[in-house]
């Protein structure tokens, strides 16, 4: 176990430091509700594992495509774009199709401003720059 | 980031207590007339202002990943898992000061809508002290 965390970035080993600091944090709040009768012990904790298994394995990802060619940042850009089709298409379940058309009016917005900002040098195509810009 | 969503979970909370409070008010009386102390008749809506307003930044927990990444330390050369590592604080931060505000704004309401005498203020067309 030892060797493991030697082995591992001095940032991440920190940054786990820090979340796990975090999490007591959320815990104690969810005491104090506990203490006044709202529950909400087990959807907290499913939330922040969630997160935080999501958030390592996107950063996991990220470490590994970022050194891929301007063909691996558009389908990641594609991805994130469909993934936010799907989350904003629950808003409206009663809609045919809402998925596509949640889909069509993202890729329109972000492609429309994404290219705009390509054709004025304020974003290079590195895919350093572009995903982490095009995602967040 | 994290006073404003404070703010939003405060706001939630406080709407949602005196909506419940406003739409409950036969049965809050009914149970001050059998004796019930103002807090139990009131914990209901209590624990659904805290809740509605925790909700939100649950969800943002349960979506983190899929869309958002911190691009500002992603563009400036940081650690991939740290900048995700970092995300996962920030918003469970949110969600820790947004529980705090939510559950200090519902209590002191709660204070307010009954009078010393263990009267209900808050009702329809009465703002209350």
């Amino acid at each position: 176990m030892v060797e493991f965390i030697h082995s591992l970035d001095r940032n991440v080993v920190e940054g786990m430091g820090q979340a796990a600091v975090a999490i007591a944090l959320c815990l104690g709040v969810v005491i104090l509700c506990r203490r006044f009768g709202v529950h909400v012990e087990r959807e907290t904790a499913l939330s922040l594992a969630r997160g935080l298994v999501q958030m390592v394995a996107v950063g996991v990802v990220l470490a590994l495509l970022l050194h891929g060619n301007l063909l691996i940042a558009v389908l990641i850009l594609l991805g994130m774009t469909f993934a936010a089709a799907v989350t904003a298409s629950r808003r409206a379940p009663e809609i045919k199709d809402a998925v596509i058309l949640s889909f069509y009016a993202i890729a329109a917005g972000s492609s429309v401003v994404i290219a705009t900002l390509l054709a004025t040098g304020t974003l290079t195509s590195n895919l350093v720059v572009l995903v982490p810009v095009g995602i967040a | 980031m994290i006073i404003a969503n404070a703010m939003n979970a405060c706001a939630q909370a406080m709407e949602r207590f005196k909506a419940d409070v406003t739409a409950h008010v036969g049965l809050i009386e009914t149970g001050l007339a059998l004796g019930a102390v103002p807090a139990a008749t009131v914990a209901p809506y209590v624990q659904t202002a805290v809740y509605a307003s925790l909700l939100p930044r649950l969800d943002m927990l349960k979506s983190l990943g899929f869309v958002c990444v911190m691009a500002g330390m992603l563009v400036s050369g940081a650690s991939p898992v740290y900048a995700g590592i970092f995300q996962f604080i920030v918003v469970a931060m949110i969600l820790a000061a947004s529980g705090i505000a939510g559950l200090v704004a519902t209590l002191l309401m709660r204070a307010r809508a009954f009078s010393t005498a263990a009267q209900l203020t808050r009702r329809p067309g009465i703002s209350g002290p």
